[in-house]
């Protein structure tokens, strides 16, 4: 079994721990993706109601403030990423103290996946019938209330479908920052396994990402049917 | 017993206004008053507004100008946590029940009370609730496994948790088959009576009118063009709108429209007239027929009849030739009318126009 690992992957085994090696690179990725995840979770559903709120039909209806907030999201989904990247060396710098490594990747990670996910949540809460939530005013709840315990409840199967899709999306970018120094399996694939010929490593890098991103989808996919009851 | 007011219109306009597109006059100059215990029913056909001003009553919808007075209260002038406390006195039930798919029925009954009433009041107070609508087996059930009739007893019984003064029904009954429409009409006529909630029911069936309400309005175009309690407006419609919306519950322009093929009226002399009666209540007492026959020498060959009972009270319609002389049948018509008959003449020629 050694003997056939050797002879597939004849650079992935003695670059497998230690210093730069897979295992250190599966942490980084998955450190970047948990944080990622977690502070742009939260940072998109609060962008995210507040867009559903203030939109012309919502409960706090408020046409300068949603343009405005509308606006902003948009140019910050149309940086391309690996621009962005970049163009935060200095922002990043300065809030963390480095440019390179896991954690300076994650200011350009959040800035860039922020706003697409706060898009995706203004849509999923967007499919909540609209007449169950004027049911809900009917009953004397406030828009708060409405929010808890009408939107994110009736919208959650949606909003755990579109967080997978943002999950799997930070995944792609936590790649995608590696590449330029942020560490993490990205990095491998490309400053070892691409730039040096090694192309055991690149596809070995390929496998931990995939399974990443299937193990996310199948959780993802079994919450979602799970808590909808539409059907 | 002096009735209480508590539901107050008074001169309500909503006007919408889109950029670029003409104002729309969604209510008109409307003054209302609903009383307690009254089953009040505003009946227009889509679009004529009443849509908009059953939702101005807990101000899901803000009037343009003029003022609507719930339970005391003028509702434009609350605060925002004034307004929610009194949205809890007035339940609403919707034509697509817009319950939560989320939650099971117990759930859904039980989510106005949660965070006002303790755990085992709302426990059981959902079990009375239900056990009211009748859907005791269901309550673990979702809202997708349920029938139509189903749901609206479940909005029912959610409108009713937090013991609501006043009930909205926002064309309840319109997205049911005719049979559940009657059991869920009955279901507000007890809930009505039992529970003294007053209700607001608007919708374009006047047969769900004629079934539960004690008062009606018929609204078109933003404006109540007419109103009155349910004998008046089934005996003497003034409005051709309101004639139309009482000819719905018999089928008349149906009837009308058969009977015009008929021999018997087809060619009719001098000495035939084809008419409609209408009576209501006591007129039934007396042998109309017989009675044109034995003192005014004039037969009267039916064509229809119809009889219902509102509120317990019957409600004829009757199409009839007359036979007999010019003279006699003027005579016979004068007696109709002093008991309280309303004859009107059918014009078949309006009928095959249409």
């Amino acid at each position: 079994m050694m003997d056939l690992i050797k002879h597939f992957f004849p650079n992935v085994v003695p670059l497998w721990s230690g210093d730069g090696g897979v295992v250190e690179a599966i942490n980084q990725t998955l450190y970047m993706t948990f944080w990622t995840t977690l502070i742009a979770g939260i940072l998109g559903l609060i962008i995210g109601i507040a867009l559903l709120l203030t939109d012309e039909n919502g409960l706090w209806a408020n046409r300068p403030f949603y343009s405005i907030l509308d606006k902003l999201v948009n140019i910050f989904r149309s940086i391309p990423f690996i621009i962005l990247l970049a163009a935060l060396n200095n922002v990043t710098r300065l809030i963390v103290h480095t440019g390179i490594g896991p954690t300076a990747a994650l200011v350009p990670l959040i800035v860039g996946s922020a706003p697409f996910y706060a898009r995706q949540v203004q849509n999923a809460l967007v499919t909540v019938d609209p007449g169950v939530v004027e049911a809900a005013e009917s009953m004397g709840l406030s828009p708060m209330a409405i929010v808890f315990r009408v939107y994110l409840r009736e919208g959650l199967s949606e909003l755990i479908r579109v967080s997978v899709l943002t999950i799997i999306s930070i995944i792609g970018l936590t790649a995608m920052a590696g590449a330029i120094g942020g560490g993490g399996l990205g990095n491998l694939a490309i400053n070892t396994g691409y730039l040096r010929y090694e192309n055991d490593v690149i596809w070995v890098c390929l496998i931990f990402l995939l399974v990443l991103v299937f193990i996310i989808q199948f959780i993802g996919d079994l919450f979602a049917r799970k808590t909808n009851h539409a059907s | 017993m002096s009735a209480e007011t508590v539901v107050d219109f008074k001169d309500v306009d909503v006007i919408f206004k889109e950029k670029n597109k003409k104002a729309v006059h969604a209510v008109n100059h409307v003054s209302l008053n609903v009383e307690r215990g009254d089953i009040y029913g505003i009946v227009g056909y889509s679009g004529a507004g009443k849509s908009t001003l059953v939702r101005l009553v807990n101000l899901l919808q803000r009037p343009t100008s003029g003022s609507v007075t719930v339970l005391g209260d003028d509702m434009a002038k609350l605060s925002a946590s004034e307004l929610r406390q009194k949205r809890r006195k007035i339940g609403m039930i919707f034509q697509h029940f817009n319950l939560m798919a989320s939650r099971t029925i117990a759930d859904n009954v039980a989510f106005p009370l949660r965070g006002v009433a303790s755990k085992d009041e709302i426990k059981k107070k959902v079990a009375d609730l239900l056990e009211l609508v009748g859907l005791t087996d269901r309550a673990n059930a979702y809202p997708a496994e349920l029938s139509g009739g189903q749901k609206q007893r479940v909005g029912i019984a959610r409108a009713l948790a937090s013991d609501p003064e006043v009930l909205i029904s926002d064309e309840a009954t319109s997205a049911l088959d005719p049979k559940t429409t009657v059991s869920i009409l009955d279901l507000l006529k007890s809930v009505n009576q039992k529970l003294g909630i007053t209700i607001v029911l608007i919708t374009h069936q006047m047969e769900a009118v004629k079934q539960i309400c004690n008062r009606v309005a018929v609204m078109d175009s933003g404006q109540v063009i007419e109103r009155g309690t349910l004998l008046d407006i089934f005996a003497h419609p003034q409005q051709k709108l309101t004639k139309d919306f009482v000819d719905t519950t018999m089928q008349m322009s149906a009837t009308i429209k058969t009977i015009s093929k008929q021999k018997a009226v087809q060619n009719l002399g001098p000495e035939k007239r084809l008419v409609r009666l209408t009576y209501l209540g006591s007129s039934t007492d007396q042998p109309m027929i017989a009675t044109l026959f034995s003192q005014y020498s004039v037969t009267a060959n039916i064509l229809f009849a119809d009889i219902q009972s509102l509120q317990n009270t019957p409600f004829g319609n009757l199409i009839v030739v007359l036979t007999g002389t010019e003279q006699d049948i003027d005579n016979a018509l004068k007696y109709l009318n002093d008991s309280d008959v309303t004859v009107t003449p059918v014009d078949l020629k309006e009928v095959e126009s249409k």
